[in-house]
């Protein structure tokens, strides 16, 4: 048994020795990896403080003959990116308070409270999460026609606000709650309203927090829906739509169109470095990232 | 058992309920409430019309603009409207040019449409079910046809019926750069010029990396060409699509042998549609190449480039010379709950004043043949003149059938795949025409 | 906060004080999924039946609607253009999903926890995933544009002009899926990552010992392991994936001719290019039964292959 232990340990050690080597070169790889990867968004930044005529140089570079911190203003000269900023905002947060809203008090109800039918509205719930967006934007236009909603803040907000997705989310994470807190506080006389902002809501945090980033997320990238629902870009317009309205202006000058994208990237850079930790935190707390 | 039988009822009724809704009056019908109308209708048909201080309203004007010093330019004209008309508020709100046709049509259907929309020729047919007739209103205000130009006025009528009043108009025509033919020794052209001596002076200045000629496969290139090559329209007899005709497969195989002939760019336009177009713009203003098509509207975009313009006609083929004339105007829409004040400030927009004014920024070549001195003025282009002269004498008016606005977008794309020569002019054209022969 | 004031004293019997909190939470049952109830009525079940509805219809966005029942379904069916649509849709599903796939649980296996900067990692990957589609997609229009990043290091290095990628019916498609790749694997990335980490370290460190190398370990130990995770993320990316559509929009406008046209794509034209309500419609269900068709047999198929323990 000696024997066999020595023989693996001194296995390990040739293979810890040669394992030194392919170290550094899968480290060397991967950085270059990560090069390649980034390159694109490189590419476009400098690009974006080209001169109009050194974009399309051979062989390629990085930066031009200048800093043209011009082109940031001049993009924004030719629209109204801070309206499109404005806008986006006004509708991810919003959209995001109501879909946490809404999707935590549901989530403690399939969760914690106890009524009849509780599975089977649960199963229909999930159901409609089946329904793709795309079904949906035909008759939904029709719907903020009648409604008179159509180039409006609520429409940006409200139609796709009510998805099961969070209630999911959050019923998965209240049951890990464990049940002895939840029945000592029935036992102490809090009704349902007491228990979910006493308790479940702040041992919830990091949950919430997930859902909201997802939500914020799905709020400031969509697309297609303003696309269709938003009439003057210029007034309601978001950061995707304001782009490719700048796209159909200035469509042939690379170096604003650049400008123009870094900008609309800018948000979402500085979203990622400081949710970065809560993203893993909050894929395993919900177990999607788990096994 | 009871709860089921209940549900099934509740079922049927709201499902009786949706086929109700659906088969309710259709989205197209004016509404009395028009959220932007502040003050009722000063007229009615005995009495006489007001005095042109009385009317009052709270007008949209919609429009295409790409950005702010376009807007600029469209408030002056809307502010000779509500100089006319003290009680008339006109706001004016814009869309990028492509942006503008896909959204035109659902805000026209929709109760908040604006008022006064613009409206172009070529593409009138596919709304102009949703604008108010002017027939009657331009007798009432007591409007003469005759001061504007009159293929543009029978441009943007439907019918037979007045649907919009023109401001601008123009034949399409080849814009080149002066400073390249002069550099390649190449003659200029004159008015009527023929296709071989457009060949020759193609050819000529394709040299040293730069090219002759560039297009994109927008619709008011191929169809000015088709036209000029072999005389076809877009429409037959019956104003139906008719892109299979033989003169117009024709016309456009010619079309597409002349352009990858080695005059252009590689891959012209470089993109399919409206970025195609941006493309083929950019091209002739950074020299690469030295002619394209286009109308006299984008006289003063061109004008500010670093090399003198010149304005000629299209070359004459064996039928002569041929050239369409396309042009904008601005329409009422039908959910306008104060067309009657409508009318008013566009009969101001469209008058001498605001037409000179455009016109004296070079941004249209106005509809009123009166006011065309101003145009040729402040657009400054030798030869302008004699040009558009012999071009709109040598013109008919862009007709195109009610889904033109599908259509073209179908040969967007099927349209720069026979320019890149991945399908045969004939195979573009067939599916073209089959995808837009089923409109419904 | 409401106290519970109907609680019974402990001599009433269990039933009834069981049947009293059931009431109870009924009420407030309503409450809590009041708004959510409402909203998905509304929002989702609502316009879902009257997608349907819609569908039957010759419907204008203005003008008369005219009834014509399985007309629009036997028309799209029939339409040669909306086949290749589907098909192209099929091709940029089969394409991407298993690159997305694939990328993202071979970098997370690279970038094990012992690599340091690891959350550089993370965040480089995840801000395509972030960023507004059209902000990657103008990005990648200049990568792949003639005279582009591309063409000139091809050009430069090996002295050749590379084909006008979007402009190209052969690379159209491919020069999609590439970007939306690069787009798309960082959220993946981050999941298989964080299941990775999951995978106890003694299990890895015994099948070390008995001789496993690198490769044989992740095959044989962590794989099985993370299998629940790959199937969340491989249905996620399969049914996000059939609605594509901000790609071809922004980079080739469905062309050239049909080459990138895909079913997303083709509701909006239809519906708001064209302003055929009711075909667009129709279209939508065909693709949600189809959406539904592979999640379904995705979920039968997941008994033979996902470990849950």
């Amino acid at each position: 048994m000696t024997d066999a232990l020595t023989l693996a340990r001194r296995r390990a050690a040739g293979r810890r020795r040669g394992a030194g080597l392919r170290s550094v070169i899968s480290h060397f790889l991967l950085v270059a990896v990560a090069l390649l990867f980034a390159a694109p968004l490189l590419y476009a930044l400098g690009t974006s403080f080209k001169p109009s005529d050194e974009v399309f140089t051979r062989p390629p570079t990085l930066v031009g003959s200048e800093l043209r911190f011009e082109n940031y203003i001049d993009a924004f000269r030719f629209a109204p990116f801070g309206q499109y900023f404005f806008n986006s905002l006004l509708v991810a947060i919003t959209g995001t308070a109501v879909v946490v809203a809404v999707s935590s008090l549901s989530a403690f109800a399939f969760a914690r409270l106890r009524f009849r039918g509780r599975e089977l509205l649960f199963v229909l719930f999930l159901g409609t999460l089946m329904v793709p967006q795309e079904v949906l934007i035909v008759p939904m236009y029709w719907l903020m026609q009648t409604l008179g909603w159509v180039d409006s803040y609520q429409a940006l907000i409200l139609p796709f606000a009510f998805t099961a997705f969070g209630t999911f989310l959050l019923r998965q994470f209240f049951l890990t709650v464990p049940a002895e807190l939840v029945d000592s506080a029935r036992v102490d006389g809090a009704g349902p309203f007491t228990i979910f902002f006493r308790i479940m809501l702040p041992l919830s945090r990091a949950a919430l927090a997930v859902l909201s980033m997802f939500t914020f997320i799905a709020f400031w990238g969509s697309f297609l829906w303003p696309l269709i629902v938003i009439d003057t870009i210029d007034v309601k317009g978001t950061v995707p739509l304001g782009l490719t309205s700048f796209m159909a202006q200035q469509g042939t000058e690379w170096n604003l169109m650049m400008a123009a994208s870094m900008l609309a990237m800018v948000p979402s850079v500085v979203l990622v470095v400081l949710l970065q930790k809560n993203l893993v935190r909050g894929l395993l707390t919900t177990g999607f990232g788990g096994r | 058992m009871r709860r089921f039988r209940r549900s099934r009822g509740v079922a049927g009724i709201v499902v009786a309920g949706l086929i109700a809704i659906a088969c309710g009056s259709p989205a197209g019908t004016p509404q009395a409430s028009n959220p932007q109308a502040s003050a009722p209708q000063a007229s009615t048909p005995q009495a006489s019309a007001p005095a042109p201080s009385e009317v009052s309203a709270d007008l949209t004007f919609q429009f295409w603009i790409g950005g702010d010093a376009d807007k600029k330019a469209w408030e002056t004209v809307t502010a000779v409207a509500m100089a006319d008309h003290p009680g008339i508020k006109i706001t004016v709100k814009g869309n990028p040019w492509p942006t503008y046709w896909t959204r035109i049509g659902t805000q026209l259907a929709s109760p908040t449409s604006p008022c006064i929309v613009g409206m172009q020729s070529l593409r009138l047919e596919a709304y102009a079910d949703q604008l108010v007739p002017m027939d009657d209103l331009m007798a009432k205000y007591k409007v003469n046809p005759s001061d504007f130009d009159q293929s543009i006025l029978n441009g943007l009528k439907h019918g037979g019926k007045q649907v919009a009043l023109p401001y601008d108009f123009g034949p399409l025509i080849i814009f080149y750069n002066r400073d390249r033919f002069k550099a390649a020794g190449v003659a200029e052209p004159k008015p009527g010029w023929t296709l071989d001596d457009f060949k020759a002076a193609a050819t000529a200045l394709t040299t040293g990396g730069k090219f002759g000629f560039t297009t994109s496969s927008i619709d008011q290139e191929y169809l000015s060409w088709v036209l000029d090559l072999s005389g076809a329209e877009v429409l037959d007899a019956g104003g139906k699509l008719a892109l299979t005709s033989p003169a117009f497969v024709d016309g456009y195989k010619q079309y597409v042998a002349l352009m990858n002939s080695g005059i252009t760019p590689p891959g012209s336009g470089g993109a399919a549609g409206y970025t195609g177009y941006l493309a083929m713009l950019s091209q002739f203003q950074d020299q690469t190449a030295a002619m394209y098509v286009d109308g006299p509207w984008m006289a003063i975009s061109n004008k500010a480039v670093k090399f003198q313009l010149g304005m000629a006609t299209m070359p004459a083929g064996a039928g002569g010379s041929k050239h369409y004339t396309a042009g904008s105007g601005f329409g009422i829409s039908k959910q306008c709950a104060t067309p009657e004040a409508a009318f008013q400030a566009i009969v101001s927009m469209t008058s001498d004043t605001a037409l000179k004014g455009l016109a004296s920024v070079g941004r249209a070549y106005p509809a009123r043949p009166a006011v065309a001195d101003a145009w040729y003025t402040a657009a400054d282009i030798q030869g302008a003149r004699e040009t558009l002269e012999y071009a709109d004498a040598h013109s008919v008016p862009l007709l195109t059938p009610p889904n033109w606005v599908e259509a073209a977008g179908y040969f967007d794309n099927y349209g720069f795949q026979a320019l890149t020569g991945e399908l045969t002019p004939e195979a573009a054209l067939q599916t073209v025409q089959d995808q837009g022969s089923l409109g419904n | 906060m409401a106290i519970d004031t109907s609680a019974p004293s402990p001599t009433v019997s269990p039933t009834l004080r069981v049947g009293r909190r059931l009431r109870d939470d009924r009420r407030y049952a309503l409450i809590f999924l009041g708004p959510s109830v409402l909203g998905l009525a509304l929002f989702t079940l609502f316009p879902t039946v009257m997608a349907l509805v819609m569908s039957l219809f010759n419907w204008p966005v203005f003008g008369n609607r005219t009834f014509v029942g399985l007309g629009n379904y036997a028309r799209l069916l029939g339409d040669p253009i909306f086949r290749q649509v589907v098909l192209n849709t099929c091709l940029f599903v089969v394409l991407y999903v298993p690159l997305n796939v694939v990328v993202s649980l071979g970098l997370a296996a690279w970038v094990s926890p012992k690599i340091k900067g690891r959350s550089v990692f993370r965040i480089l990957f995840f801000i395509p995933v972030m960023a507004p589609i059209v902000a990657n997609a103008m990005v990648w229009r200049l990568m792949y544009q003639p005279g582009g990043l591309l063409d000139s290091v091809s050009q430069s290095v090996f002295g050749v002009a590379t084909p006008s990628f979007l402009a190209s019916s052969a690379t159209a498609m491919l020069a999609i899926v590439v970007m939306s790749v690069w787009q798309g694997f960082g959220y993946n990335f981050l999941v298989f990552s964080t299941a990775m980490d999951q995978v106890p370290q003694e299990q890895l460190e015994a099948a070390a010992i008995d001789g496993a190398n690198g490769i044989q370990r992740f095959r044989y130990v962590t794989l099985p392991m993370i299998t629940p995770s790959i199937f969340f993320a491989t249905t996620l990316t399969l049914i996000t994936s059939f609605q594509v559509f901000a790609q071809p929009f922004l980079l080739t406008t469905g062309g050239p001719g049909n080459a990138t046209q895909t079913l997303v794509l083709f509701v909006y034209n239809e519906g708001w290019r064209f302003l055929h309500m009711g075909l667009a419609a129709a279209a939508g269900w065909v693709l949600f039964v189809i959406i539904m068709g592979i999640t379904a047999i995705q979920f039968l198929g997941q008994k033979r292959w996902v470990h849950y323990d």
